[in-house]
């Protein structure tokens, strides 16, 4: 890993939500560093910080305190226009219930991370063209998508995340919505994605899946409690007896190994 | 495909501790597509893809998109038609060149509080003394007979001098104008056509010039044809030269000072002021009165003025058009709140579409020009159909502009009233698109849920305002329209002393250079009453020189003297301002249903061989005699050379409209006072004016061949000519009040439907839990219930001050009308229950588990 470049680096950080007078500590003391090429896998509990995180790392939320760097770019200090723009050109995203927008078609959806790039319309459609049929769907470029199944609906939300060869590519619980075939489906198109290069950071439930990525970091409480790379917080974890909670969850077998 | 590679340049850089490149983010992007390929496509394309993604969006939401266009198109429309009638009639300079220079003079009695025009005399003193003017015209109204072409006409004639054509630059379209040395005495007889009679009568002949027709008794050579131009203050078939009429060349029109009868027109030196040129008109006044004492009352304090042409044209309307203005644009902001409102309902629907635009890299601004591209289309739509619908309406607001404006056929759609619909359409869309643009989006919240929250938190406030807003104007508005439709009913419902039913007028101007003497007048109409009265349908007939609410007529036999009485002192200064003496046949009183108070009416043997009788109106009465019965009281004219003795009191009869005060009336019998004004009054049943009008037409004819009728029409018609204005009024805000109604429904029950949509699962949790569907529905209408409560409070408060300016120009109502408010809240509370009740009752259908997974 070393020998890699950093592609994100967290030091620090809190995320507190307020409601109603009281408060909740999403994220405790979080440190975290992604390298390009990486393949990680968020793992936790509910409630345990996953999906913040990844919406902090996603640009989608701020941090309440701490440090976020992203390629060269400390997002701290970056206004919403500026976020914006390094949403567009640096992350991809892939939800859970795919988000495609529902009076598009497949190729205008895909389009539209190019679009606000301000991406000239020729370049545009070879681009769209590519990556549809690297996800094989360029025989649905221009059907709505609730002509599509789940399957065929996550692959061009892969593809629309793929557009802008992002520096780094989000699924926030990409299987959640599909069943095991579509899910095996999405998850070896990760993987191949990985493969060639892209760097992925994934939020996930399903065990099933979590030998797909490289590296597996699991939250509880809000804090990373195993990251094979950060010993020290996995050390720490065992101090205070939260893998021994974790144990019991017999999804969670291989934590920290 | 190597991203990782082809990046491997820009990673080296993360090494270094908090480097913050923000500068890089607005200059350059990541990957080989920005570096190498790319060139920046235009803000055009930019702004074609936002109207290609509105285009799917109004597919999307065809419904939706309908409703914001018609409301728009609707309001639009109507703001947009007013705007035209305002525009042409009051915010366009008249099409006079130089028209902020033109004014029209005026003599004034300020003691007594009355208006004159000017002699001849006076005329030449004004126009050789007065250094304010570029050059002075003269003008007054007659009716000439002309002969020559079809059957003998009435032809409304100006009588101009030369300079009148050069003070308006009215270009002649065909021959010329006036020359100065056409304005001496013993010219040859001219005149010019209007442009209009040019079309009618001589079917726009071209070889018309310099052919000869007769008027009266005289040939007058056509010399031209002007171009149309809104003509004031009298809508004239042709423009005569001075001495080519035998009135205003006559000894007595050139010699007397007293006969005031000319309008003066002049255009000012452009370096002068109004205010500079009323100081030296009202001290030339000053001057003539103490140069000519004997041309003015000793108790009379003279001056004159100088008004503008432009404000004269438009001043008595001017009122009612900023009231209709007003209104137009009370429902344009109904409109607006109400498409706001939709909007709002539709972003809250797309919070998850939104969320994803901004995660794939769409910044505020960049939303916020899909938000408005998408309002704009849809209110430049709207306001196109708008355009469209006060295009069709045009010409029924030019008709009714014509009842009080010269300058109605200035009324059109031009590049201002285009520009005013474009305005109020950009600004409509971008209030309805900049208003959501400013609400705050959660994306992680958004992304997950997509449109399932809270009504509260979805815009709820500004939603809940919008609808109070529109409340509140609707309300406004309703109760406008309720107070013009009172006063328009008080107008028709008012006694006027007369009754117009069944009463038919035909007005017969006598040639009077064949007609010029009280003998011949006479003789003409005693024949006419007689063999009128013969037609077997005629129940009553009578004669008099006007009648109630005729337009032209009703200024003749103003009484300008003073009036002597026998049982007291003879003040010549006590003159009564607003008096008038007709001339009436018996069976007058009867025809139109006017009540004898006391005495008696005239007779057949009140004719000018009997003692000279009179009748008078109550008002006289009173002011006179207001102990004593003024019977057998006896009355001079003529300081005291004819006494005219009170035989009879009539009810007062609001002669000038029913909304003009009664004036002071004396009635004469038209055998001792003969005329050659006739207005035959008859009342009849069940037989159509046309019918009466070929039958007059045919007495007339065997009486005079050479002698036109005037004009016919029902006394009905002159009785609602009289109140045009209002029943324009009241029509217009009865029609705009129902928009903003249809408005208002759309509105609340669009509201109500999403609140219900927000709060489906609430309201399964509450059925899961004992709700019946009384319950349901009562929440949702109690909702609706409370904020149509707030927006009618304050709406009553709103409608208050708006009852207030329209007390000033409505004919007696109070600014707070309990019964119209009262019918008013009562429309809008049962408007707000229909179109909750809707949803409700939705709401209350739906099965509890099926709420409960919404």
């Amino acid at each position: 890993m070393s020998n890699k470049n950093t592609l994100i680096k967290i030091s620090n950080l809190h995320k507190i939500y307020h409601s109603e007078g009281s408060e909740t500590q999403a994220l405790k003391n979080v440190n975290l560093t992604i390298s390009s090429g990486d393949y990680v896998s968020i793992q936790g509990p509910s409630g345990g910080g996953k999906s913040t995180l990844l919406s902090i790392i996603g640009l989608l939320d701020k941090a309440t305190s701490g440090d976020y760097q992203i390629s060269d770019y400390s997002v701290n200090k970056l206004s919403e226009a500026q976020m914006a723009k390094v949403r567009n050109r640096e992350i991809g995203f892939i939800f859970q219930d795919f988000n495609l927008i529902g009076d598009m078609t497949v190729s205008e959806n895909v389009e539209l991370p190019l679009v606000y790039r301000g991406i000239k319309k020729s370049l545009r459609k070879r681009k769209v063209a590519e990556v549809l049929k690297r996800v094989n769907m360029c025989q649905r470029a221009e059907h709505l998508p609730n002509q599509l199944s789940g399957g065929q609906q996550q692959r061009v939300a892969v593809a629309r995340a793929l557009v802008g060869s992002p520096t780094l590519l989000l699924a926030d619980e990409p299987t959640g919505n599909l069943d095991s075939v579509n899910g095996d489906a999405v998850m070896e198109l990760l993987g191949e994605l990985n493969e060639q290069g892209v760097t992925i950071c994934m939020v996930t439930h399903d065990s099933r899946y979590a030998h797909f990525a490289k590296r597996t970091i699991h939250l509880f409480d809000g804090e990373i409690v195993v990251d094979p790379i950060d010993q020290q917080a996995s050390s720490k974890a065992l101090d205070s007896g939260k893998i021994a909670e974790l144990s019991l969850d017999k999804h969670l077998v291989k934590v920290g190994v | 495909m190597s991203k990782a590679t082809s990046s491997s340049g820009t990673k080296a850089k993360v090494n270094k501790p908090h480097v913050t490149n923000t500068n890089a983010i607005n200059s350059q992007g990541s990957g080989e597509i920005d570096k190498n390929e790319l060139a920046r496509y235009s803000i055009c394309e930019n702004i074609l893809l936002d109207v290609r993604y509105a285009y799917s969006r109004f597919i999307a939401a065809p419904i939706t998109s309908f409703i914001i266009i018609i409301t728009l198109a609707l309001s639009i429309g109507a703001t947009t038609a007013i705007f035209s009638v305002v525009n042409g009639l009051l915010f366009s300079a008249t099409p006079f060149k130089d028209s902020a220079q033109l004014v029209i003079l005026q003599q004034e009695d300020l003691t007594k509080n009355q208006t004159y025009g000017f002699s001849a005399s006076e005329m030449f003193d004004y126009q050789s003394q007065a250094q304010s003017f570029e050059n002075m015209a003269e003008y007054h109204h007659m009716t000439f007979t002309m002969y020559g072409y079809d059957d003998p006409i009435r032809v409304r004639t100006g009588v101009v001098s030369a300079d009148f054509f050069k003070l308006l630059n009215l270009t002649p379209i065909l021959g010329r104008t006036f020359t100065e040395a056409e304005d001496d005495l013993g010219a040859e007889p001219l005149v010019v056509l209007s442009y209009e009679f040019w079309q009618s009568k001589f079917n726009s002949q071209e070889d018309i010039i310099n052919q000869s027709v007769e008027f009266n008794n005289r040939s007058h050579k056509i010399i031209g044809v002007l171009p149309h131009f809104p003509q004031f203050p009298d809508v004239n078939d042709v423009y005569m030269a001075i001495p080519s009429c035998p009135w205003r060349s006559s000894e007595n029109a050139l010699a007397n000072r007293g006969m005031r009868m000319m309008s003066a027109f002049a255009k000012i030196k452009p370096e002068l002021s109004l205010a500079a040129v009323n100081i030296e008109v009202a001290s030339l006044a000053k001057r003539l009165t103490n140069t000519y004492p004997e041309a003015y009352s000793a108790s009379a304090d003279i001056s004159a003025s100088a008004l503008s042409l432009n404000d004269e044209l438009v001043k008595s309307s001017r009122p009612y058009l900023y009231t209709l203005l007003a209104t137009t644009l009370l429902l344009f902001l109904i409109a607006c709140a109400n498409v706001t409102n939709l909007t709002l309902s539709q972003h809250s629907k797309r919070k998850r579409e939104f969320a994803v635009r901004a995660s794939l890299g769409a910044s505020k601004a960049r939303l916020a020009q899909l938000l408005l591209t998408e309002s704009l289309l849809l209110s430049l739509l709207g306001g196109s159909l708008g355009l469209v619908l006060a295009f069709l309406g045009l010409d029924f607001l030019q008709a009714f502009a014509a009842n009080f404006s010269s300058l109605a056929s200035e009324i059109t759609i031009d590049s201002r009233v285009m520009l005013f619909a474009l305005a109020i359409s950009t600004i409509s869309g971008v209030i309805a698109g900049i208003v959501p643009s400013f609400t705050k989006v959660n994306l992680v919240t958004s992304l997950k849920e997509g449109g399932k929250s809270s009504y509260a938190t979805e815009h709820g406030f500004l939603r809940n305002t919008l609808l109070i807003c529109q409340f509140a104007l609707s309300l406004t508005l309703l109760i406008a329209a309720g107070l013009t439709i009172k006063s328009l009913n008080n107008l028709q419902n008012i006694d006027a002393g007369f009754s117009a039913k069944g009463v038919n007028v035909a007005q017969v101007d006598l040639n009077w250079t064949v007609y010029n003497n009280a003998h011949a007048q006479w003789q003409f109409s005693q024949q006419l009453l007689q063999q009128v009265r013969q037609l077997p349908y005629i129940a009553s007939a009578a004669l008099s020189s006007t009648y109630p609410n005729d337009t032209v007529g009703i200024n003749y036999g103003s009484v300008r003297q003073a009036i002597q009485l026998d049982d007291r002192d003879y003040n010549p200064d006590e003159v009564l301002a607003n008096s008038f003496v007709r001339p009436i046949t018996e069976g007058y009183f009867d025809t139109i249903n006017s009540r004898l108070l006391l005495g008696r009416h005239f007779s057949v043997d009140d004719d000018n061989r009997s003692p000279n009788v009179i009748m008078i109106n109550s008002k006289l009465a009173k002011k006179w005699w207001p102990s004593e019965s003024p019977i057998n009281k006896a009355i001079s004219l003529d300081q005291g050379k004819n006494w005219l003795t009170i035989v009879g009191v009539i009810d007062n009869i609001h002669e000038r409209g029913v909304s003009t005060a009664v004036s002071f009336q004396i009635y004469q019998p038209m055998a001792q006072a003969p005329t050659g004004h006739i207005a035959l009054l008859a009342k009849q049943d069940e037989v159509s004016i046309g019918a009466f009008a070929q039958d007059v037409k045919a007495i007339i004819a065997q009486l005079d061949n050479r002698q036109p009728l005037s004009k016919f029409e029902t006394l009905q018609q002159a009785v609602d000519n009289s109140i045009s204005l209002q029943s324009f009024l009241a029509q217009l805000l009865t029609i705009f009040s129902i928009i903003a109604l249809v408005i208002t429904i759309s509105g609340v029950s669009g509201v109500m439907s999403y609140m219900v949509n927000l709060r489906t699962r609430e309201i399964g949790i509450r059925m899961a839990i004992g709700a019946d569907k009384a319950k349901v529905i009562s929440l949702i209408l109690a909702y609706g219930a409370k904020l149509t409560l707030i927006g009618l409070v304050i709406g009553i408060a709103g409608a208050y001050f708006s009852g207030r300016w329209l007390r000033i120009q409505l004919f007696d109502i109070n600014a707070f009308d309990a019964f119209i408010y009262g019918i008013a809240l009562l429309v809008l509370s049962i408007i707000s229950i229909l179109a909750c009740l809707l949803p409700a009752w939705r709401a209350s259908s739906i099965a509890p588990i099926q709420a409960l997974k919404h």
